[in-house]
């Protein structure tokens, strides 16, 4: 089955940052997400992969089909999109979110909105206006949801919200993940949110892609070691038989935190070095602010 | 561009209502010193139509809604002639209520016998309603036409400021063309001498300004569709 999104060597150059070679696939089943700092690239990336604006090198893919400006119809009718405010003008109702959504795609299922708007408690005559920001996500999320898209492209959607509704806006992703012919591309600052979800972990950081890995390697197998200083080189040396030639090491008042790709086999190697298991922050936090050794 | 019109609808209904109360209320006061309600009639379309058209533009450039449309199952170009189709459906509208206004006013002043009113003959009445709308119509039009090009392409902030330089240099140019051709205003005067010259009665005068209001409003209309295809163009460069 082909890939939901092809990206490949992707380009885009501004005047205080580029976008530097970005290549990675969604597949069919897969919740890929996009994480970096601010300023990263990861809003870019997804404006690229939307046809929002203009690449400048590498090629796009979604669907099947190349992504431009002038990106057809009967993709956008299978994709559904959330930014990272609720984007609807202040002035529409609820209600007339579902009438736009019924104009504007052929596969709109109303009851489906308006089974989504109960659960969310979202009134039908409520204004977006007098919405708070969880609301206008959930909205956004319903709105999204409610034609049945093959793919969902979500820029930072569980920002703003309380830890309930980000954990019911997980629990929908979930059910939607429940056809393995959807598939998900979720930036998002909150990694404890793709801690619990994502599949796949792409980390952007100054415009390239920094690392591409399966959440398992990250959060099943991949540890933090906390090192004393007279360890370091032995562990340094042991990571470099495992094929680690630039380990990410952090130095800090106490102690030397070392990124070990297999904590088990660590534990085994090291039984006096306390190792936890890394989280997608942890991982990341250590891999964009320790240097390599 | 159905999906365009009914969100456009959708977004300004609310701001048509609070447009036309204004409206009503601006009218009904200039009427008196007036002393007709021609200039009040040509003011609602003013206000209701340029009222409409910036706070929809308005709207575009808030909560992303703008870069939000354009991931709708609609095309670029979809999306800049539905919103030119969405100011027309507003204009005929405003219109519609403008010339009901300004009846509806007329009749009631001149029957509370407010100084100056009186209740004109339908067939004075018709006419010069005619000619009040479709000249504030037109320049209305114009306006837009000029306008919505440069939102189109910088969004309602960013556009501001090449709206108000463009409208200058037309305002100048403009000025500039018509003494050059009008020489001292004598043209001018003598096509109206010679439109009441031939004309046989009041009825008749009219009947030739409604038709050269509308001339004028079928000019701009051209001017509108040049827009809209300037518009498509510069669109489809924007980069969101």
């Amino acid at each position: 089955m082909e890939n939901l999104i092809e990206v490949d060597q992707l380009r885009k150059t501004y005047a205080d940052f580029a976008l530097e070679d970005i290549s990675f696939s969604v597949e069919p089943g897969m919740v890929v997400g996009l994480i970096g700092s601010n300023g990263a690239g990861k809003t870019t990336t997804l404006k690229l992969i939307l046809g929002l604006i203009d690449k400048e090198g590498g090629s796009a893919s979604v669907l099947g089909q190349s992504v431009d400006s002038a990106m057809g119809a009967s993709v956008k009718e299978n994709i559904g999109v959330v930014f990272d405010s609720c984007s609807f003008p202040n002035s529409m109702r609820v209600k007339d979110i579902g009438s736009l959504g019924a104009m504007a795609y052929k596969s709109w299922d109303e009851l489906y909105f308006a089974e989504l708007c109960d659960r969310f408690d979202l009134a039908p005559k409520k204004t977006v206006g007098a919405l708070s920001r969880g609301m206008g996500m959930k909205l956004s999320l319903a709105f999204a949801l409610a034609h049945h898209p093959r793919l969902l492209i979500l820029d930072e959607p569980t920002a703003g919200l309380d830890p309930i509704a980000r954990e019911d806006l997980l629990e929908i992703l979930r059910d939607y993940m429940d056809d393995p012919n959807h598939g998900v591309l979720m930036s998002s600052h909150i990694t404890s949110d793709l801690d619990k979800i994502a599949d796949q972990v792409i980390c952007i950081d100054d415009g390239k892609v920094i690392f591409n890995l399966a959440q398992e390697d990250i959060g099943d197998k991949a540890g933090i070691a906390h090192v004393r200083s007279g360890e370091v080189a032995s562990v340094l040396a042991w990571l470099k038989t495992q094929g680690v030639s630039s380990p990410y090491v952090l130095k800090q008042d106490y102690e030397t935190v070392v990124l070990v790709p297999d904590r088990f086999e660590f534990a085994r190697s090291f039984p006096g070095i306390a190792v936890e298991g890394s989280t997608i922050e942890s991982y990341m936090t250590l891999v964009l602010k320790g240097g390599t050794q | 561009m159905k999906t365009m019109i009914y969100s456009d609808y959708k977004t300004v209904r609310s701001i048509l209502l609070q447009l036309l109360v204004i409206a009503l209320i601006i009218a009904s006061i200039l009427a008196i010193p007036f002393g007709d309600t021609v200039a009040s009639t040509a003011m609602v379309v003013a206000i209701i139509d340029l009222g409409a058209v910036m706070n929809l533009c308005a709207y575009d450039d808030t909560s992303d809604w703008q870069r939000f449309r354009l991931t709708l199952p609609l095309s670029r170009t979809q999306v800049v002639l539905g919103r030119y189709a969405s100011v027309v459906l507003i204009m005929i509208g405003s219109a519609v209520v403008a010339a009901i206004i300004g009846f509806v006013l007329q009749m009631t002043l001149s029957t509370l016998g407010v100084e100056g009113f009186t209740l004109e003959p339908l067939s004075l009445m018709l006419p010069e309603m005619a000619i009040a709308v479709m000249v504030a119509t037109c320049l209305a039009l114009l306006t837009v036409a000029v306008a919505l090009p440069f939102i189109m392409r910088f969004g309602m902030t960013k556009a501001t400021r090449f709206i108000m330089v463009a409208m200058v240099l037309l305002y100048v140019l403009g000025l500039q063309g018509f003494s050059s051709v009008n020489s001292g205003g004598m043209a001018l005067e003598s096509l109206l001498t010679s439109l009441a010259g031939s004309a046989a009665s009041n009825e008749a005068l009219l009947g030739s300004l409604v038709g050269l209001a509308g001339g004028a409003l079928l000019v701009a209309c051209v001017v509108y569709v040049i827009s809209a295809l300037v518009a498509v163009r510069l669109y489809k460069t924007r980069q969101f």
